[in-house]
């Protein structure tokens, strides 16, 4: 069995009146650990319901999602919240930093509820920003926002990074060098790192692509030569 | 525009929370505004309509000496006066198991004073009556009942009634006794139980004992108003105006049937003295014959003794003339045989003779010689014998003669003897005469003697009775001279207990309409404002398409000013239709059990009430939504469009102390930085919470200021328990009986003799002229056995000096008085005096200025007339008032006996519908406390709803998540609470100030358990919308919230 594995996976979301709406219609795949995956699709394809169902954020219709050995669908919300706690770390298009902490407490808030953390400022001097640790996230770029709500996901250290759209509010080279801190966190850490974009001209930096459409896998392609985010371009 | 509409409707759909929140805000805080403010006048007008209804009369005209017909005539004459009548009142006592109560009998009226009949039919017959309602129900009398009267003192009630025996007829209520309390009485235990309606002809006395007056005009107006006491005074100085005409008309005639009574009595007792000095006269000559009488007794009996003497002697001498007679007799009748046997020899000497010379015959001369000797021998004559014939015939008659000479002698002395001894016969059966009379004149002396010995009791009774005839004559001509040109009491409805403590119910309940309506009404607005502010925040991005599509900013602002338009609107209509009516409804109910008799309740919807709340309410939302729009609207569309700039947060001072930051939690700090973060809504919730808690303190507060008035006035400053009036009539005499029975009484501890009496009083530091009473101990070192006089703070007790007065303290507020200042008080017609302060006590109920006798004589020149004695019952001792009331009412000293336990109760009744009140106004508070905690969490919330989406996302449980809000909600909860208590110590002392009336303070302290209340409520109230919040917060969707910006 594989590290992850999404079987059949549907999400129906009652809308008004009697349509519901299928945003994941039979989704399965599998994902191993240590891969660095992206997920592509157009808009409303359903990536982000699958990834905040892989999350433990939202829960599902009807299939199964397999994490480490453990069927996170059948999960309830105490579960789902240790689950979040301790082996996802999220990372968003916004950053969702606390506005109310400094860059280094927005990764300590992290830090203190996980098991085995790391050191919150040895995170930060990884993610480079060792010079902001004091600073509030309005006095952060929208680049270093973003390093320090990785900083934070990472401090968890969990077993699955989650990224929506991490680079979707940056500019290009700030959202590259993003991409690049991922999959060097991915590599180092050996963690397993999903991301999802609806730039299809990222694809080729990941172990796996899977592309999805109208809530369905449409296919999964696996690349045994990941290429450095530094030369792609687009 | 169109769309623009369907907008504010799609909204109010989507947040219906939001616009029912400011709905209820607006709706509670307007109806509590516009209710509490009704109360007042929808009290007054309800007790207004039932006294119109009944015609109550608006001036009632007493006097001591009645109301004559003339009077009732000259009142009609009146200028303003609608009608008058003269009708009659009187007390009686009744007898029910044992008990007897007193009830005001009053003679049934038409057209002034009408009554409301409950239950049966008007009385038809003069045996036929109508009780009051609560007296019905409370004694069980039923329709058929038969009552009997009794009268309360000397009179028999026949005097004044027709009837003494009543059937109950049915029962009513009337306008002017609104409660159960009907007033005082001179008789039974001093206190009117039940009240009487029977037919006017029932009544027998000459004149009425009232008459009752309506005023032209005063039905328009509302009777607790100032024109209607302002018209009402006119009224009563144009009535005043005639009274002195009409009292000397009176007084004279009552004077002139007095003193013709006087020169009655009096002549009665001249007859009687007179009447009295004849029988001593008689007396006086009855004793002196019997005296006299006694000495001629006393020499008859000497008489008959020297009678008696008398007696003897002549017996004696009869009976030696007896003796003497006898003898002579006794010789005599020797004599007789021998002067009768020397006849015979003679006589036959002779016959010899005789025979000798027949036989010798012729006799021869011897013979003759022989014969003639012997005549010789015999006669010694020589005679022949024809002489010798003739001597024996002469010696015979000789012989006889002497016989008959001695027997005549004899007889005659035997006839004297005989005389005499019927004269002395007659002579004893006279002194035996004598002696009868005597005796009897014995007897008669004796009856005389015990005749004067009891015409000397019947002197000395009369005597008596003559001196007590005099003393009361003495007495009657000092109450004739006692009898004052009696006045004439105008008085106006304020004479009635209940109207008059009605009015300062409803006072008091218009005292809080002023006060705590407004701090609602500030608290709701601005919940309103925040609410307002934030919806308009939340909607930035829909301003900005908006004002990027090109619509004008009034457009745009339309659907925010038209969304709190509709909320407001509809919360103040809703509040002030609900309120004007539910808020009364509710405490005129409440008094309706204080003051059951009125029969008309009435919620008039106050207009002014409604607009003043709603406009009030309309404005400050409209102002906030504007002032919220404006702030918007004046960004650029791209700005609007890009998120909320979340606030700069900033660094605390705090954080300038590394080491003591570190070692705070992070979520601490976080609550700490949002404090400073979000100032306004944090703001906002502090002062629900601070406003809340204090009005929380405020009702708790009022209540134990409430129940202060109770323990503090008759536990810790009234000691006396029983206050017997003394009747100002009483005499030396009766003062006496009455000393001596409280002295020998073993029921009472001690007593103290007062002079307690109504004053005015005035400062030159306020405006205003109190009533009070003045209060004269008769010994001051009694004082603290029934009084204590302290300082209400250092609990200092104060004792009365010669030189200056206590004053107790809400009389000093009222008068802006303070230790050391002067008074200037007034006591009927004397003339005012000035008075220096000493002491300010502690006094709850009424004022009083206290004095020592030495003070009020260096006043006034003269020892006060004590007129009340102050009891202290013995420790332990249970007495019923009413019993007490019975017994020493009988004694004619007493004027009335009012106990402290039966005013307590009737205060603690007063102050009971005060205490629902405070019911509401903290359940009131309670739901703004929690409809403003909702709210605000609410907009907490919405506002940090992205935040906490990331905490879940982040892996917080739950219960992290609360508590990350909650710290926030903890700490402004105990800055709120704290504040609050602070605020509310405060708003409650000017609470407390405005609302209490000025006969009574309310206690100016907090119990602990209030303030421990008031904390556990407010902190309920933080722990429920927590609670909510918990579930809100669990709620929260990440994948939503987190989607995108809003």
């Amino acid at each position: 069995m594989s590290y992850i594995e999404l079987k059949n996976v549907v999400k129906e979301y009652a809308s008004s009146g009697a349509v519901t709406l299928r945003a994941v219609d039979g989704m399965s795949f599998e994902i191993e650990k240590g891969e660095f995956v992206v997920i592509v699709g157009p808009s409303g394809a359903g990536k982000t319901t699958v990834l905040n169902m892989l999350g433990g954020m939202d829960t599902i219709t009807s299939g199964e999602i397999w994490v480490d050995g453990a069927d996170i669908s059948k999960y309830n919300a105490k579960q789902l919240t240790k689950y979040r706690r301790f082996d996802v770390g999220f990372v968003f298009q916004f950053y969702n930093l606390v506005p109310n902490f400094t860059a280094l407490e927005n990764v300590e808030l992290a830090n203190q509820i996980s098991k085995n953390p790391l050191n919150a400022k040895d995170i930060m001097e990884e993610v480079g920003l060792s010079d902001r640790l004091d600073n509030f996230p309005a006095q952060l770029s929208g680049g270093e926002q973003q390093r320090v709500s990785i900083a934070r996901a990472l401090a968890k250290n969990p077993k699955l990074m989650l990224c929506d759209e991490p680079t979707g509010a940056l500019d290009y080279n700030t959202g590259k060098t993003i991409l690049k801190l991922l999959s060097d966190m991915c590599k180092e850490k050996e963690m397993t790192v999903i991301v999802i974009t609806h730039n299809q001209a990222i694809a080729p930096m990941a172990d796996r692509i899977i592309n999805i459409k109208n809530g369905k896998v449409e296919k999964v392609e696996m690349n045994e030569s990941p290429v450095s985010i530094d030369e792609i371009e687009w | 525009m169109k769309i623009l509409h369907k907008d504010v409707f799609r909204e109010i759909k989507n947040s219906v929370g939001r616009f029912v929140s400011l709905f209820l805000i607006v709706f509670i805080g307007v109806a509590f505004y516009a209710g509490i403010r009704s109360c007042h006048p929808d009290m007054q007008v309800s007790a207004d309509t039932f006294y119109d209804q009944t015609n109550l009369a608006d001036i009632r005209v007493m006097s001591a000496l009645g109301i004559t017909e003339d009077d009732v005539r000259a009142l009609s004459k009146v200028k303003g006066v609608e009608k008058v009548i003269g009708t009659y009142g009187y007390d009686f006592l009744c007898k029910l198991d044992d008990q007897q109560y007193v009830v005001h009998v009053m003679a049934q009226t038409d057209g002034i004073n009408d009554i409301v009949l409950k239950s049966g039919k008007m009385p038809q017959k003069e045996n036929e009556c109508l009780i009051d309602d609560y007296y019905m129900r409370m004694r069980d009398y039923r329709i058929g009942s038969e009552i009997e009267l009794f009268s309360g003192n000397d009179t028999d009630p026949l005097e004044v009634i027709a009837e003494n025996k009543f059937v109950v007829t049915g029962s009513f209520v009337s306008s002017a006794y609104l409660s159960m309390s009907m007033g005082n009485s001179a008789i039974g235990s001093g206190r009117v139980e039940g009240l009487m309606i029977v037919k006017p002809e029932v009544f027998l006395l000459d004149v009425y004992t009232e008459a009752d007056i309506l005023v032209d005009g005063a039905k328009d107006l509302q009777c607790y108003s100032d024109a209607y006491t302002d018209l009402i005074k006119e009224e009563t100085d144009q009535i005043k105006e005639i009274a002195p005409v009409q009292e000397k008309i009176r007084y004279d005639s009552v004077i002139s049937e007095a003193n013709e009574k006087l020169d009655e009595a009096k002549k009665e007792y001249e007859d009687g003295k007179k009447k009295l000095d004849d029988a001593k006269k008689e007396y006086a000559d009855g004793k002196q014959k019997l005296e006299d009488a006694k000495a001629q007794v006393n020499s008859g009996t000497a008489q008959i003794e020297s009678g008696w003497a008398q007696v003897n002697t002549g017996q004696a001498a009869l009976d030696d003339a007896k003796k003497q007679y006898e003898e002579a007799k006794q010789e005599f009748l020797i004599q007789k045989a021998v002067a009768e046997a020397e006849i015979s020899f003679h006589l036959q000497e002779l016959e010899y003779v005789k025979n000798y010379v027949e036989e010798h015959f012729p006799i021869d001369s011897e013979a003759i010689e022989e014969i003639k000797q012997f005549i010789y021998e015999m006669t010694g004559e020589y005679v022949g014998l024809d002489g010798l014939n003739e001597i024996i015939n002469g010696l015979k008659a000789e012989v006889d003669a002497k016989i008959a000479d001695g027997q005549r002698q004899l007889d005659e002395a035997w006839a004297q003897i005989t005389a005499k001894e019927a004269e002395l016969e007659n002579a004893k059966s006279q002194l035996y005469q004598a002696e009868a009379d005597v005796a009897s004149a014995k007897k008669e002396i004796e009856d005389g003697e015990k005749k004067l010995k009891d015409a000397e009791k019947e002197i000395a009774d009369g005597e008596a009775k003559l001196k007590e005839a005099e003393e009361e004559l003495d007495e009657a001509e000092q109450q004739i001279s006692k009898i004052e040109r009696s006045e004439w009491y105008v008085l106006n409805r304020n004479y009635l207990t209940e109207y008059s403590s009605y009015k300062s119910d409803a006072e008091r309940i218009g005292n809080i309409g002023k006060v705590f309506p407004v701090i609602f009404f500030i608290v709701a607005a601005l919940v309103c404002l925040t609410t307002m502010t934030r919806m308009v925040d939340e909607e930035r991005t829909t301003i900005g398409t908006l004002k990027a599509l090109g619509y004008g900013k009034a457009s745009i602002m339309r659907k925010y000013l038209l969304y709190a338009f509709l909320a407001t609107a509809l919360g103040s209509v809703g509040g002030a239709l609900v309120g004007s009516k539910v808020l009364p409804y509710v405490i005129l109910h409440v008094y309706k059990l204080l003051y059951p008799n009125i029969e008309v309740l009435v919620y008039p919807y106050s207009l002014e009430h409604c607009l003043v709340a709603g406009g009030a309410a309309l404005v400050c939302i409209m102002a906030a939504t504007l002032f919220a729009c404006t702030k918007s609207l004046m960004e650029v569309p791209a700005s609007l469009m890009r998120p909320v700039s979340p606030k700069q947060a900033r660094k605390l001072l705090l954080e300038r102390i590394p080491s003591l930051w570190r070692k705070i939690r992070f979520t601490w700090k976080n609550a700490l930085r949002n404090f400073v973060r979000y100032k306004k809504r944090l703001f906002m919730t502090l002062f629900g919470i601070c406003g809340s808690t204090a009005l929380l303190l405020v009702g708790f507060g009022l209540k134990d200021a409430i129940n202060t008035i109770l323990y503090a006035q008759y536990g810790d400053i009234c000691l006396y328990d029983e206050v017997i009036s003394i009747d100002q009539d009483a005499t030396e005499r009766n003062r006496k009986e009455l000393d001596d029975v409280l002295q020998s009484d073993l029921r009472f501890d001690s007593h103290l003799y007062i002079y307690q009496t109504s004053i005015d009083c005035e400062s030159e530091n306020s405006e205003e002229v109190l009533s009070c009473f003045i209060f004269v101990p008769e010994d001051p070192s009694k004082m603290d056995q029934n009084i204590i006089l302290k300082d209400r703070k250092t609990k200092e007790q104060f004792s009365l000096n010669d030189t200056k007065v206590i004053i107790t303290e809400k009389m000093a507020n009222v008068l802006n008085v303070k230790e050391g200042d002067e008074l200037t008080i007034s006591v009927g017609q004397k003339d005012p005096k000035k008075v220096t302060i000493g002491k300010i006590a502690e006094n709850y109920i009424y004022h009083y200025i206290y004095m020592t006798p030495v003070l009020y004589e260096k006043l006034y020149g003269s020892m006060p007339e004590y007129n009340a004695v102050t009891v202290v019952n013995r420790e332990g001792t249970e007495i019923d008032p009413d019993e007490l009331g019975n017994e020493y009412l009988t004694y004619d000293a007493v004027g009335g006996v009012a106990s402290i336990s039966t005013m307590k109760d009737k205060f603690a009744d007063m102050l009971k519908s005060l205490d629902s009140i405070t019911w509401v106004l903290i359940i009131c508070a309670g739901a703004l406390t929690f409809v403003v905690l909702y709210n605000l969490n609410n907009i907490n919330i919405s506002e940090r709803r992205r935040e906490l989406a990331t905490l879940k996302v982040l892996g917080f449980y739950d219960i992290e998540l609360s508590q990350y809000i909650y710290r926030e909600n903890v700490l402004i909860t105990i800055i709120g609470i704290a504040l609050g208590i602070l605020g509310g110590y405060f708003l409650n002392r000017f609470v407390v100030t405005t609302v209490e009336v000025d006969i009574v303070m309310f206690g100016r302290q907090i119990f602990a358990m209030s303030f421990v209340k008031s904390i556990l409520i407010a902190i309920a109230f933080t722990v429920i919308v927590n609670l909510i919040v918990h579930f809100k917060l669990k709620k929260i969707d990440m994948a939503t919230s987190l989607k995108s910006v809003e």
